[in-house]
């Protein structure tokens, strides 16, 4: 299963882990992988040295469900299943932004594709951050330029 | 009829999110920039944009025509 969803909601990411590890489970049989892999995201209080008090993270509808579902399909056969979890709209700190997960026989898969699944997303999938940033008193907006540098993933 | 949609910090500085123009033969993505959003050239912005064409990521060279719809935006920033 090669599962992508995009959340308007607040996510409660390891009761989503739970609640999805269940359901691979009833549809595929408990037992079939020995590995899981996980990586949360979550929306920090402070960036650039500035305080951050909220997060809008735009999306383009239709092209951003594409790209991960084309990240998620580019993934070895030797995964079982992989998850990508996004949230959109405004975001609070402390909240969980992203889940990316995958699960395999054995631990080296499950790991490899679970950072391919989040350095692809930052780099494919297009979602904007726009922060709520406070300095000296003042509340401002701004667009975040760009992502975290690319962690490379074949080796 | 090409359909453009511009997104995050280059909607807000172009003041508008969705474009309808009229094209009577293909074009490159670079001239439908000069011809439909603005003269401004892409790289005079604050950061490199990007442009994608029925949702698949393009370069400016990449043809496009009566139908397609064509997005502009900044850096994506997800994760």
């Amino acid at each position: 299963m090669r599962h992508v969803e995009l959340l308007e909601t607040p996510l409660t990411p390891y009761a989503w882990l739970g609640h999805f590890e269940s359901e691979l489970a009833e549809k595929f049989g408990s037992g079939r992988f020995g590995a899981a892999a996980v990586f949360v995201g979550t929306m920090r209080d402070f960036n650039e040295g500035e305080s951050v008090s909220r997060l809008f993270l735009e999306h383009y509808p239709g092209m951003t469900e594409k790209q991960l579902q084309q990240i998620s399909e580019q993934i070895s056969n030797d995964v079982l299943h992989t998850a990508i979890v996004h949230r959109v709209g405004h975001i609070e700190p402390g909240q969980a932004i992203v889940i990316t997960a995958a699960w395999s026989a054995h631990r080296q898969a499950a790991f490899d594709a679970c950072r391919q699944l989040i350095e692809a997303l930052k780099h494919e999938a297009p979602f904007w951050k726009q922060e709520q940033r406070q300095t000296q008193g003042k509340k401002k907006a701004h667009w975040v330029q760009a992502n975290t540098p690319l962690i490379q993933t074949d080796h | 009829m090409i359909t453009i949609k511009l997104f995050a910090s280059l909607r807000e500085k172009l003041a508008k999110s969705t474009i309808e123009f009229t094209v009577q033969q293909p074009l490159t993505v670079a001239e439908l920039w000069s011809q439909a959003v603005t003269t401004t050239p892409p790289d005079a912005f604050d950061g490199a944009l990007f442009c994608a064409v029925n949702h698949e990521h393009v370069d400016w060279q990449h043809e496009v025509s009566d139908g397609d719809e064509v997005a502009f935006f900044p850096q994506i920033t997800g994760g």
